[in-house]
């Protein structure tokens, strides 16, 4: 995947609303904090198609990045994804930006008592596909996300971690059509080995899906895992880094260090609003770098063939 | 497991969750119950109209009544019960049916916008900015006496309608100052609102002390709602402009239905958030100023209405606002209805009689909803 397919971010810089009205009481134990700086990333790039985690202690700016990477915030620089503005297009309303980029907030909720199956519908609001289409990528993001049992349900009478498995499954919705778009053969090979049914989508369903600019739809996660029991932990990481097989890029923010160093291409940690490491993630997240961010004493350990960070 | 196939036509068709009714038996069953209220409406009162009256009525309404006693021998119409449906009847019943369809629907609109099931019209000083609107053209023409005749009314209308523009725009401008981003804008709205509206309130509590007496009453009762006969021409306006409102709303259900995920949700799924601010807000400046002038302030239908709805059928938005339309006019021509019956000599504005009935109705409603 070449690098015009993810994300260049240049000179992105927000100040908190604070520091804007000069407010004496901005006091932080952060020496950058102090100064008004919520996030300040001089350059970053962020490959297509990889799975990236971002990881960082609280207040470090992960968030913030990941709104202005969506451009849901105001924010000085400029973020290009797919040689689209990302602030100037989601400023338009472009369709495009909506087709090719999903974003699940960190907090969800709903207000009215909605059915789980009206919320998954919300995502097809800019969409004009084929019923048989639809239908298959709503039993797909259902079955990666086991979410078929509460479709009839209002979502007020879910558990939090289900609601969340519920929300999971909408944005999966979103970005299927455009990873279709990618590779749907391969989109369909994973259907089958989940079970889901393929055989009713026909070639004219897939000539619906507009030929997009975009090679490599994006979703932006944050903290998706946060509230859902281990099986569904290891699950959902399992999948996304599935789909990002098949072209998907998913930018996860997680404090899972550990399924970092395990799912991701590539990891990024930051500290004080600005990006500390980034790399591949043995490197990055390597005793050095966790004892200087975290204040933690860390090994990194190999067992099973696979790399574990235990914690002192 | 079969499921139901999901397109964005099913997210309008079915039951997909547990409710009470759905929306087309919802809209069946809303139907005939406005039909029996129109009909109760429209023969009871201090005179009592026959069956007979209201046929030979129509009759001569669309000029069929020489052919009508040709080929059915039915007598020419009665005069008086001419003169009292074509004049006071039907007009208040066709103003009581648009002035709740619009107040329920904005409620449903607003409440959608906010995210919040208290919402009402009132909530954000469009009432309150149109009564001050109102009253100070009240005011202006009384102490200048103006001999304006025919125009009175409309420009009381007029009043209504710049002053219920007026708060919204100031409640608009203030709440955009104050916030950062779309999700605060709206906390703001509503305390804004609730300031603004204080102040409107009281100036045009200000404004009775420049009254006659014979003014003063009848500006106290038209604030408390009431339904008083329209000319023609203003009636068709109100019925013309409150069609436009409603089907404007109806318009709007997609993008309200995904504002429920929230602010920052419903912008990553591509809808235009400020846009859809200004078009409900906008909506109701314009359905609720022309209620309020028309009127008076009538309560409790903009927040009655919509919940039982959404109780009934659900809170999609698709059903909710065409739903609250046709429940809010179910429940004004009952309540007129009722402010005929119970005092003979007299009537009771409107406006008290949705009140007294409709909050302890509400939290009935709210009671037994919760006991389920």
């Amino acid at each position: 995947m070449s690098a015009i397919n993810g994300f260049h971010v240049q000179n992105l810089f927000v100040c908190s609303r604070r520091a804007e009205k000069k407010s004496p009481s901005s006091q932080s134990k952060n020496s950058d904090q102090a100064q008004g700086v919520r996030l300040n990333v001089p350059e970053l790039t962020l490959t297509g198609g990889e799975f990236i985690s971002v990881v960082g202690p609280n207040g470090a700016g992960k968030s913030t990045l990941l709104h202005c990477l969506a451009g849901g915030i105001e924010c000085s620089g400029s973020v290009m994804f797919c040689g689209l503005d990302v602030a100037k297009a989601r400023h338009q309303n472009s369709s495009t930006l909506v087709e090719s980029m999903a974003v699940l907030p960190q907090s969800n909720s709903v207000e009215f008592n909605f059915s789980v199956s009206e919320i998954l519908a919300f995502s097809f609001l800019t969409r004009a596909l084929s019923s048989e289409l639809l239908e298959f990528i709503q039993a797909l993001a259902c079955a990666i996300t086991k979410v078929e049992p509460f479709l009839s349900l209002p979502i007020t009478q879910l558990s939090g971690g289900e609601q969340q498995r519920v929300h999971l499954a909408r944005v999966i919705m979103q970005i299927l059509p455009a990873l279709c778009n990618v590779n749907f053969n391969a989109v369909k090979q994973l259907a089958q080995t989940l079970g889901v049914d393929t055989s009713s989508i026909t070639d004219k369903d897939t000539q619906l899906l507009a030929a997009s600019e975009c090679e490599s739809p994006c979703l932006l996660l944050d903290e998706p895992c946060s509230s859902l029991d281990l099986e569904f932990q290891l699950r959902i990481q399992r999948y996304l880094k599935q789909l990002t097989e098949l072209g998907l890029t998913v930018i996860l923010v997680t404090h899972d260090l550990n399924a970092a160093l395990y799912y991701s291409d590539q990891v990024l940690l930051m500290n004080a609003g600005a990006v500390f490491a980034q790399g591949e993630p043995s490197d990055v997240l390597n005793s050095n770098n966790i004892q200087q961010v975290f204040h933690i004493h860390a090994e990194l350990m190999t067992h099973h063939n696979r790399q574990w960070l235990v914690f002192h | 497991m079969q499921q139901k196939p999901l397109t964005p036509g099913s997210l309008t068709s079915g039951l997909l969750s547990p409710r009470l009714l759905t929306p087309h038996r919802f809209f069946i069953i809303a139907g005939a119950l406005l039909l029996c209220a129109v009909a109760a409406s429209v023969t009871q009162g201090s005179v009592s109209i026959s069956w007979s009256e209201h046929v030979q009525f129509f009759a001569h309404f669309f000029r069929l009544d020489s052919w009508l006693q040709s080929v059915f021998d039915i007598a020419p119409a009665n005069e008086q019960a001419n003169l009292i449906l074509s004049n006071l009847r039907w007009p208040r019943i066709v103003l009581a049916l648009f002035v709740g369809a619009c107040l329920a629907s904005s409620g449903a609109a607003l409440q959608g916008l906010f995210r919040n099931p208290l919402a009402d019209p009132a909530l954000i000083g469009i009432s309150a900015g149109a009564l001050l609107g109102a009253s100070v053209v009240t005011v202006v023409l009384s102490v200048y006496a103006f001999k304006v005749g025919h125009f009175y009314q409309l420009l009381i209308i007029v009043g209504a309608f710049i002053g219920a523009l007026t708060i919204a725009w100031l409640v608009f401008f203030l709440a955009k100052q104050l916030s950062s981003s779309a999700k605060q804008m709206i906390l703001y709205m509503l305390l804004v609102g609730i300031a603004v509206s204080a102040f409107s309130a009281a100036g045009a509590g200000l404004s009775k002390y420049f009254l006659t007496p014979n003014e003063l009453r009848q500006v106290t009762l038209w604030q408390l709602g009431s339904l008083q006969p329209l000319s023609a021409s203003l009636l068709t306006a109100v019925v013309i402009i409150v069609g436009l409102v409603v089907v404007g709303f109806s318009r709007l259900h997609h993008a309200l239905n995904i504002l429920a995920l929230g602010a920052e949700q419903a912008r990553y799924l591509g809808v235009n958030i400020k846009k859809l601010q200004y078009q409900v807000v906008i909506l109701s400046a314009l359905g609720v100023g022309l209620c309020v002038a028309v009127a008076g302030l009538i309560g409790f239908v903009g927040l009655v209405a919509p919940h039982c709805v959404r109780l009934l059928i659900g809170p999609n938005h698709r059903w909710l606002i065409p739903g609250s339309a046709l429940l809010g006019a179910i429940m004004l021509v009952l309540a007129d209805f009722l402010s005929r019956q119970v005092l003979t000599a007299e009537i009771i504005p409107v406006g008290i009689v949705t009140a007294m009935i409709g909050a302890p109705w509400f939290l009935w409603v709210l009671l037994h909803s919760r006991s389920k």
